[in-house]
């Protein structure tokens, strides 16, 4: 099995990991034509997303091409991203931690 | 592109059904005993009909109308009781404009009689069904619907996105695409509206997400609060508006045609927004109703069952489902998962897959008879 990690949409500045990575392993990820490799700065379960860009402090993150909400703090590249805002609630879900 | 089907007056079917349906739950059991004793026609069994508000009596009447009209059926025979308040000879006339109706009623000579007459009606139907062929039409005359069940969190980034690109190749190539479950939009709708036609459709589709929002709120209960669930979060999710892209992401990008309501006859080309529950029983009805052909269902962990007369296509993008349920699910989107296979080439791989099922390739359901259970929606209360 090819580890890897899934770009949804070309305007997407998160992927989607599709296995278990740990913090320091480096992910291929195809943008459009692009070849990008990230380093992952946390660890990314499997189904969760990171950083494909830097995305600043109340900057929208892009996922299927769409907002889902906006950074509630900077997301480096390679970070695990879970401090997004919902634009649609106005909570914040801020939970980082994952049991799996 | 082309598929085989069969030429209706209205459209083209991709199955050939002589069904038998009750118009009221109490007449079911004679159903039954027909589709028991004559397995070449598919029992539909709801359990409406009589004892309900009149606007849901009407929109019994209207399932029941267009469910016969869908084009995978060639005819039908409705057996009424004789005493429910839908009316049986209003939804018979309404369905005789377009194909053979037949209606026997219980009430007149007892539930015996209305067996043997039922058992006289199909054979001659069915003889009738066996002369049609198959001929070639394009693939702009399918209607196809999409639905999400025991989603999982390769739902979200892999089958509903692969069906997202099924969707707009086939609104490409001038078919239609139909999509429901009204509750899925909430904390999206303003992302769905933006693709709206116009102002008017637009207006429509935030009218059904606050309908179905207020309506659970009669029964204090907050669709929108708990939103995404812990479960949710665990798998990746964050916000209530991931959430709920990660399954409207199945409705690719097109533009949004039109909204219509529950069961309404699709008269319109391109993506169709049809307000519906998300439960299966009901929405696939709706879809059936609307006059899709085939119905393209995507699910994480297994959502086994079809549809009496549509054929339902069971995608996963999860491998071990895939093995372990491999009776149920007609497409594995694995090589998605494991990065061998990209999402538009896994969508010209399902797309031929549901052209297949159109001109006549059984699905998992079809061949294991998983595909009898339904239910019209009904919003009222039962008196």
């Amino acid at each position: 099995m090819r580890r890897r990690a899934i770009v949804l949409n070309e305007r997407d500045n998160v992927a989607n990991a599709l296995s278990d990575f740990k913090r320091g392993e480096s992910v291929s990820l195809k943008v459009g034509n692009r070849i990008m490799k990230v380093d992952l700065r946390s660890d990314i379960p499997f189904g969760h997303k990171f950083a494909a860009k830097d995305i600043p402090r109340d900057n929208e993150v892009i996922k299927y091409g769409e907002a889902i909400g906006k950074a509630s703090q900077e997301i480096n590249v390679g970070e695990h991203s879970t401090s997004i805002t919902s634009s649609a609630l106005g909570g914040e879900v801020t939970s980082t931690k994952v049991d799996a | 592109m082309e598929f085989k089907g069969f030429p209706r007056r209205n459209g083209v079917g991709v199955r050939n059904y002589v069904a038998v349906a009750c118009t009221v739950g109490c007449s079911g059991d004679v159903v039954q005993k027909i589709a028991q004793l004559n397995p070449n026609v598919k029992p539909l069994v709801h359990h409406q009909g009589c004892a309900q508000t009149p606007p849901d009596i009407i929109q019994v009447e209207k399932v029941l109308v267009n469910l016969g009209l869908n084009p995978n059926v060639h005819s039908i025979l409705l057996v009424s009781l004789g005493c429910e308040s839908v009316s049986a000879q209003k939804v018979a006339d309404r369905i005789s404009r377009e194909k053979t109706v037949e209606l026997v009623t219980v009430q007149e000579k007892g539930m015996s009689a209305a067996v043997s007459r039922g058992l006289e009606l199909v054979k001659k139907m069915v003889a009738e069904a066996e002369k049609d062929r198959r001929e070639s039409f394009d693939v702009s005359e399918l209607k196809l619907a999409i639905k999400c069940g025991a989603s999982d969190t390769t739902s979200g980034i892999v089958s509903n996105p692969v069906t997202g690109d099924v969707a707009d190749r086939l609104i490409g190539l001038g078919g239609t695409v139909i999509f429901g479950e009204t509750t899925e939009l909430i904390g999206a709708e303003h992302i769905i509206a933006r693709r709206a036609f116009n102002e008017d459709v637009a207006r429509r589709l935030y009218s059904a997400v606050k309908d179905i929002e207020r309506r659970a709120m009669s029964m204090g209960v907050d669709m929108r609060g708990g939103q995404p669930t812990g479960g949710n979060i665990k798998g990746g999710i964050t916000t209530i508006e991931e959430k709920s892209l990660g399954a409207i992401c199945k409705t690719g990008s097109s533009q949004l045609t039109d909204v219509v309501d529950y069961g309404e006859r699709i008269q319109k080309k391109g993506l169709i927004f049809m307000d519906m529950p998300g439960r299966e029983l009901e929405a696939l009805t709706g879809f059936a109703a609307g006059g899709a052909q085939v119905i393209l269902f995507t699910t994480g962990i297994c959502a086994p069952q079809g549809f009496p007369i549509v054929p339902v296509v069971k995608v996963s993008g999860n491998p071990e489902v895939c093995r372990r349920l491999s009776e149920h699910i007609d497409y594995g989107l694995s090589a998605v998962l494991y990065g061998r296979q990209n999402i538009g080439k896994a969508a010209k791989g399902l797309l031929e897959k549901v052209i297949r099922v159109a001109s006549g390739e059984l699905t998992k359901a079809e061949i294991a008879g998983y595909e009898n259970n339904f239910d019209i929606y009904v919003r009222g209360p039962v008196i």
